[in-house]
């Protein structure tokens, strides 16, 4: 019946395709890069690894962070990458040249994510200092220093044109900020405020979707301050895990899950469309395929493989 | 009245077995009263028997009682009346008509008889009326050079010491040796005045810790609060000081008339005292204070009137004032020609400050003490910038600095004393001083002294000899403190490094290899330094002269700190030859010709050299860079330990050696380093070509380098576990240095997971934390690099941030307890600190009369729209409550309502107990909006901006009140008003 059904509507069938191994510690994030060509791994071994998409070889690894690396990001056009370690530091890396092009230093504790403005101009950084640091690429220069939370910062995302940016920490709150003056425009705040591990606009920016430490996915709308969808089934108390909006075929959530299993739900109807099933330990990051169904993902230190999952 | 004597019986009590100690008591009973006793003639209604033993509420722990009893039923027969109950042991024993048995206690009378009226003293207590007896003390003829902790610590045994003031001259800022006490209690006091007064030290072998005054006893009065006594001291003191000027000049007139009465001679006697005099009574005019070249150094030495024959007023308070000298010439202190180059100097000065002719500036620090020899000429003109400052002028008394403008002077005191600028590293007081005329008083005594030295050696020679001999005192007053504080201190921390040696010794050994012994492991370190190899060259060495000429340079002399220093620059080196001959031997082999000249010196620097002779190879070989220099540091530090200055030997000219013209870093205590100043000099030129270690001399060819290399590269490999220790105990032995970041385990923050940040934790990378953690204790923690972007756009949310975060901080205290008390098997208590966030979200806001009704309340500041302005606090009482006290407040005539209905059940009452909140007016067009929030479940009324409220504007909201019958006129007087509030 459902084979009648366009492909929007129809359930994934993700198969695993590739295993990537060659981090030597846990992998804490995944990107796609914006072609969807390749594939960004950062890992607490202090390494990034770009892998190819299509044949699961490695192209290129960077090195340079003195710390583990907690966040890495695109940029636009698939040049450059950001990372966020524990050395303090971002760095910008010039993905041919294989080196950092430069390194923003100012957080005083450890960076924990990082991630570009849709123009690329503009970076935002989050960490441990409990502020969110707004970065003139070009220039390597801070520009806002937003005393953002009174916790860890867990995640920043631009929204798609720039003009917001959204933060998230360990202290439950979530932020929406003016990227231009810093000012604070909304903060979304559940009652019981649970730990905050990640938080992204979706592709038209009117929703925000945040994954919580008390095992929860929540879509919230940014103009009502509304949630308006809940995800759950999936385990998160510890890790700040990531999740994804799939949009290549059926609209869907993709977010790992301490139980080792990556969960798909339904945008919409908010069932679970499919588990995948293989990792070996906690599975943190997911990355979504652009323009393919694909997902990749990872697992932590007993795993230490990058899965890419395909449904064709 | 006489006891009444039992009827016509004669009993022998002495077969009667009784307990131990009343048996002789009881031996000697009478026999009982006879019963019943004769009436009193007037009888009264007064109870005339007493129950001596009740056996069902007395104890008779000795049966003595039960003895009682039974010898009286055995001795009268009516002993029914006196005796009552029945039972055995279940009696009552009576007494009548205040009829004594023997053998009862009785009462001392604790008051012996009184032959006079008397006055009842009772304990001061609450109800007491009259001022509270004295707990404070006031000690005076304590020896002026006596530090204020001293004094604190000596008196501090006798109680908890609540305020503590040292009082000074209050021309100078000298210390007066007057201090004033307040104890905790009265009776601390006391006792501390029994301890204390009449105590006595003129040495090392006294009872007291502090000095007195030599040839004084330390005086100890109880004061009251008013410090009435203190206050009689120094109007006694001023009083004193004024008259003394006055006779000065008096007899100077005298002199300078030449009176015939006074022969030549006794005249120029007569000057030098008044010159002397003036000296010592720190002179109220400031010009003379700082134009007089010995003021400043005599001004805090006490010179003891030894002969006092002169018609100034003889002294009541035993407070030093020199009034005539008679002073010995018989101590030898070689001293040079000082005083000519003070003179010189000052006279220099003295000419550019009268040519300039404005008030001018001089320095001190704070604490009193002069300013280390470590300031600069641009340090000061630094310190005045933003001031016309025309010269910095320099004299061995410190620095004066002249301005352009006559007002400067002024401006800069008043600016630069509230402490926001500090001169190289140091708070300092300013004074401002009237330029001096060349005809001041000093001048004038001055001039006719210098003559007079040219001409009467012999009378220049007594003012000469005075300073000779405080000088001496001095220096052995500062020996001892010097001894005390950084000699003691350094013994103490040198055993401490031994013993911390000794506890490494094992690892320390994995160095060598084969060495047991300690003196084999240096070697062996020295070994590894390459030191043998190495071509020695010849350091030009340190010549003693110059040494001594920079470190006594004439202009230091007077400067207290100065002299310090010499004798810190005399005193440990000895101490230092002792401990590091095991260190200078191996020296000796290599370089001879330096050690001849001045062996520790030369040993110290040379250390210092193969320290940094040790980096030079690593310059080219980046990955083995850090762990190699961590080797060099420890090699260092092994080298010099033994020397106990291991600290501050190396940092300073590792950095710039040789240039003497370095910035010197802060000296905060007078842990003066020889050393540093030593080394400077030991190493005139730095090892010019870091970049060779060839050319250098530390390895013969490339080959060895090499070889050097990898000896040293193979610790990376941690084959050599030394620097690890080092490195941890380092980090241990300095508690003030913030907590290291945590180590993930994983590898990154994301892989760690959720973990606990506590508070103090996160003060060590959170600016606001930081900020927090400096108010309390300043330059400890240097502030982290962070530039705030836009403070107006980020000052609110950056409070609430910091409020959120005090809260959290406060929550973590808070659970802190509750854990301890359920440890404890206690039910937890509530949250004993609560916080209220909104209170730190208020804004600045005042009352005044309103033209709306009686009170209202005022924006002290802008408040944009949408703001939170004031919580609206109140008992939260239910409705049922409010209704009956609304009437109850009506009846007492509390004409303004203060009742906020928050919901249907509960109401906000903030007639009794509120805040400014309650004070705001209604207003039919108001600026402000009332909403009840919900924090943390409980619900608030909170006072929210409409619009924007302009400075000073009223706080206006409308009440809402139901719309009634009776109505309640509004006088808002906006353009929009209803008329009525309900």
């Amino acid at each position: 019946m459902e084979e009648n059904l366009p492909q929007t509507q129809q359930r994934p069938n993700y198969e695993p395709r590739f295993m990537l191994s060659g981090h030597t510690m846990s992998i804490s994030s995944l990107k796609f890069s914006p072609d969807g060509a390749m594939l960004a791994s950062a890992a607490a071994d202090k390494l990034i690894k770009i892998w190819d998409t299509y044949t699961g070889d490695i192209i290129k690894t960077l090195h340079g962070h003195s710390g583990g690396i907690s966040d890495v990001a695109w940029a636009s056009e698939g040049e450059f990458l950001a990372s966020a370690s524990d050395d303090k530091t971002v760095r910008i890396w010039d993905f041919n040249l294989g080196t950092a092009v430069n390194v923003l230093k100012g957080h005083t504790n450890f960076v924990f994510c990082v991630n570009f403005n849709h123009k690329s101009n503009l970076l935002a950084s989050g960490g441990f200092d409990e502020t969110v640091r707004i970065w003139d690429v070009a220039r390597g220069k801070s520009l806002k220093i937003l005393p953002a939370h009174s916790d860890p910062v867990t995640a920043v995302s631009f929204n798609f044109d720039g003009t917001m940016v959204v933060s998230c920490a360990m202290d439950g709150l979530i932020r929406l900020w003016d990227a231009d003056s810093g000012q604070c425009l909304k903060t979304l705040v559940d009652d019981d405020n649970p730990i905050c591990s990640h938080v992204k606009f979706s592709p038209n920016s009117k929703f925000v979707l945040a994954v919580t430490q008390d095992s929860t996915i929540r879509l919230w709308n940014t103009q009502t301050s509304k949630c308006v969808k809940t995800y759950k089934g999936h385990t998160n108390v510890t890790y700040c895990l990531f999740a994804c909006f799939s949009v290549t075929g059926r609209k869907a959530i993709v977010s790992g899950s301490e139980d080792s299993k990556v969960y798909i739900w339904d945008l919409q109807t908010r069932e679970i469309l499919q588990v995948l099933d293989g990792h070996r330990d906690v599975v943190m990051a997911v990355a979504t395929h652009p323009t393919k169904n694909i997902i990749a993902s990872a697992g932590m230190e007993k795993d230490l493989t990058i899965r890419l999952w395909f449904d064709e | 009245m006489p006891v009444p004597s039992l009827k016509g019986k004669e009993v022998d009590y002495s077969d009667i077995a009784l307990p131990s100690q009343d048996q002789s008591n009881l031996a000697t009973l009478p026999s009982p009263p006879p019963w019943p006793t004769s009436r009193s003639e007037f009888p009264t209604r007064e109870r005339t028997h007493k129950i001596l033993f009740d056996a069902s509420v007395d104890k008779d722990r000795d049966g003595r009682f039960r003895q009682l009893i039974e010898k009286i039923q055995q001795l009268d027969p009516n002993s029914e009346h006196r005796i009552k109950g029945k039972g055995k042991g279940k009696e009552l024993l009576y007494r009548y008509e205040g009829e004594v048995v023997e053998g009862t206690r009785r009462l001392q009378s604790l008051r012996p008889g009184r032959g006079e009226f008397h006055i009842i003293k009772y304990e001061h207590d609450q109800h007491s009326v009259g001022p509270p007896p004295p707990t404070a003390v006031l000690a005076v003829n304590i020896s002026p050079l006596t530090s204020n902790q001293q004094i604190r610590r000596h008196f501090a045994v006798h109680g908890r010491i609540l305020s503590f003031e040292p009082e000074i001259d209050k021309t100078t800022g000298s210390a007066l040796g007057i201090v004033y006490i307040k104890f905790s209690t009265h009776d601390e006091a006391k006792i501390c005045v029994e301890k204390e007064h009449g105590g006595k030290s003129n040495g090392q072998g006294s009872t007291l810790s502090i000095q007195t005054i030599p040839g004084e006893e330390l005086k100890v009065v109880l004061d009251d609060d008013a410090k009435s006594k203190l206050r009689a001291i120094l109007r006694e003191l001023d009083d004193r000081r004024r008259k003394g000027k006055e006779a000065a000049l008096i007899k100077k007139k005298e002199a300078e008339a030449g009176e015939p009465f006074f022969p030549q001679h006794a005249i120029h006697y007569l000057l030098i005292l008044g010159l002397l005099l003036q000296l010592s009574q720190n002179q109220a005019s400031p010009a003379c204070s700082v134009t007089d070249k010995e003021s400043a150094f005599h001004h805090k030495w006490p010179i003891k009137p030894l002969l006092t024959e002169s018609a100034l007023p003889s002294s009541v308070l035993p407070i030093p004032f020199p009034l005539i000298f008679k002073i010995e010439i018989t101590i030898e202190v070689p001293l040079t020609d000082l005083p000519q180059t003070w003179q010189s100097q000052r006279e220099v000065v003295d000419a550019e400050l009268e040519r300039n002719g404005n008030e001018y500036v001089t320095i001190e620090e704070s604490g009193g003490g002069q300013l280390g020899s470590h300031v600069k000429e641009e340090d000061v003109r630094r310190f005045f910038d933003g001031f016309k400052v025309d010269k910095v002028l320099r004299d061995h008394l410190g620095w004066c600095v002249t301005f352009q403008t006559s007002d400067s002077a002024r401006k800069a005191k008043t600016v630069l004393n509230a402490g926001t600028r500090t001169l190289a590293h140091t708070s300092v007081m300013l004074s401002v001083h009237t330029p001096p005329s060349s005809w001041t008083p000093s001048m004038r005594a001055a001039a006719p002294s210098a003559r007079e030295t040219s001409r009467r050696w012999r009378d220049g020679d007594i003012a000469e000899e005075a300073e000779r001999l405080i000088l001496k005192e001095l220096r052995t007053l500062l020996e001892r403190d010097v001894m005390d504080r950084v000699i003691g201190v350094k013994l103490r921390q040198m055993v401490t490094d031994e013993k911390e040696r000794k506890a490494r010794g094992v690892k320390v050994d994995f160095l060598e290899g084969d060495a047991a012994s300690e003196e084999k492991e240096k070697r062996g370190l020295k070994g590894l330094s390459f030191k043998k190899n190495r071509v020695v060259k010849p350091q030009p060495p340190p010549t003693v002269e110059e040494h001594s000429v920079t470190e006594v340079s004439p202009s230091r002399e007077a400067d207290e700190d100065q002299v310090d220093e010499l004798e810190a620059v005399q005193r440990p080196k000895k101490r230092q030859r002792v401990v590091t001959e095991d260190v200078t031997e191996p020296e000796l082999e290599v370089s001879p010709a330096v050690e001849e000249v001045e062996e520790d010196d030369s040993a110290l620097s040379l250390q210092d050299n193969i320290a940094k002779r040790k980096e030079p190879p690593l310059a080219d070989s980046e990955d083995v860079r850090p762990i190699k220099k961590s080797k060099a540091t420890d090699k260092k530090k092994a080298e010099s330990k033994p020397t106990a200055v291991e600290e501050q030997s190396p940092t300073p000219d590792v950095v710039i050696p040789g240039d003497i013209d370095f910035e010197v870093p802060v000296i905060t205590e007078v842990r003066l380093s020889p050393e540093r100043d030593s080394s400077a000099f030991a190493t005139p030129e730095p090892t010019s070509s870091w970049s060779d270690p060839i050319r250098d001399g530390l390895f013969e060819d490339d080959e060895d380098m090499y070889f050097a290399k990898l000896a040293l590269s193979r610790t990376s490999d941690g084959e050599f576990i030394v620097p690890l220790p080092r490195v941890s105990a380092e980090e241990e032995s300095d508690p003030d240095a913030p907590p290291p970041f945590r180590v993930h385990s994983t590898g990154s923050a994301r892989t760690e997971g959720y973990y606990k940040i506590t508070h103090a934790e996160k003060t060590a990378y959170v600016t606001q934390y930081t900020a927090q953690a400096k108010a309390a204790n300043k330059d400890v923690i240097p502030e982290p690099a962070v530039v705030a972007p836009t403070p107006t756009v980020t000052s609110s949310r950056s409070n609430r941030a910091n409020a959120r975060r005090r809260a959290q901080g406060i929550e973590e205290i808070n659970q802190m307890q509750r854990a301890m008390q359920l440890s404890l098997g206690e039910t937890p208590a509530t949250d004993q600190v609560k916080f209220n966030q909104l209170q730190t979200r208020k804004k600045h806001l005042r009352f005044a009369r309103s033209p709306i009704h009686d009170w209202g309340l005022y924006a002290m500041e802008r408040i944009a729209r949408g703001e939170m302005v004031i919580e609206y606090v109140g008992e939260v009482i239910r409705a049922a409550v409010a209704d009956k006290r609304e009437k109850a407040y009506e009846r007492q005539g509390i004409g303004s309502s203060y009742l906020f209905r928050i919901d249907e059940d509960l109401v906000v009452d903030a007639t009794k107990k509120g805040n400014l909140g309650r004070l705001i007016n209604h207003s039919c067009d108001p600026n402000c909006t009332a909403k009840i929030i919900t924090i943390s479940g409980v619900k608030k009324i909170v006072i929210y901006a409409k619009q924007e409220i302009e400075l000073g504007d009223e706080i206006t909201y409308d009440y809402h009140f139901p719309i009634e019958q009776d109505k309640i006129p509004c006088l808002c007087g906006s353009a929009k008003c209803r008329g009525y509030l309900n």
